[in-house]
């Protein structure tokens, strides 16, 4: 008897510790038609527990890793397209560049995995990032996307935005 | 959201759905989906009212499985619910809240 308690006393710590982990799974950071020029401008919607809209993905403490896809949908006009991806470690007052997806005038699809279990022993100070560069190692309990573009674009120029998170 | 009155839209809320958002215009537009639970019905026809059509549904979505998610509320005319593999519209989407203010799920009329 005492066994069978043993056992259901496991499997039930084993729910808990599931149901407490990290929401591993595939998020929107954004979706977004491009027009006019825009300087950081966050195209991620969230929703806080209570329900309230944020311009963030949060509740993601405990992840590890994080596969991002930018999906750039060119119809015509336009120079250049920007997407940064920003986490956040301080709940949100500064966020730190972690991946920089650089579009032109062509139809694109860009892709990058960041771990946050990567050491980082030499200390980093946040910075613009290049184009298609990303900084790997850091990786807060938010993230969010902000689309920087120039010149017009026009015909249903589109970017889209997700995370598999893990 | 401990009221027997959400306990109830949570027993009621069994079926896999699919909310569906789209952005921007054309075919190549942009979408996401979210899977969660919800509930999905055709009006009888004692409640073919106003604007209720015949074949119209009316789909329950639970407000913790869109919050869990990270879905960005409030669901909108503008979005589609997928129900058994067929898309169909929002016509209205309004919010139910319990007792004590927190919200508990929406209530949608769909068409398609």
């Amino acid at each position: 008897m005492r066994m069978i308690r043993n056992a259901l006393a496991a499997v039930a710590v084993c729910i808990a510790a599931a149901a407490s982990a990290a929401p591993a799974g595939l998020y929107n950071l954004g979706d977004s038609a491009i027009t006019v020029a825009l300087t950081a401008q966050v195209i991620t919607s969230g929703v806080s527990s209570q329900g309230v809209a944020q311009a963030f993905i949060s509740k993601l403490e405990g992840s590890s890793a994080a596969t991002i896809q930018a999906n750039f949908t060119y119809g015509s006009g336009g120079t250049t397209l920007k997407v940064d991806i920003e986490t956040s470690l301080d709940q949100g007052t500064t966020w730190v560049p972690i991946c920089r997806f650089a579009f032109t005038t062509a139809s694109a699809e860009k892709v990058a995995n960041v771990s946050g279990m990567t050491p980082k022993i030499a200390a980093y100070t946040p910075v613009t990032l290049s184009d298609d560069v990303c900084v790997d190692g850091i990786l807060g309990d938010r993230v969010r996307a902000k689309v920087t573009s120039t010149g017009t674009y026009a015909g249903n120029t589109s970017i889209s935005v997700r995370a598999a998170v893990r | 959201m401990s009221s027997d009155w959400w306990q109830t839209y949570r027993d009621l809320c069994r079926q896999p759905l699919t909310v569906k958002r789209y952005t921007g215009s054309g075919v190549n537009r942009p979408s996401f989906e979210t899977a969660i639970r919800g509930n999905a019905r055709q009006f009888s026809s004692a409640e073919l009212l106003a604007d209720i059509r015949q074949g119209d549904y009316q789909v329950i979505l639970l407000m913790e499985d869109l919050i869990a998610q990270q879905f960005a509320l409030p669901v909108t005319s503008a979005d589609k619910i997928i129900v058994d593999g067929k898309e169909i519209s929002v016509i209205m989407a309004k919010m139910r809240k319990d007792l004590d203010g927190n919200q508990v799920a929406y209530e949608c009329q769909c068409r398609g």
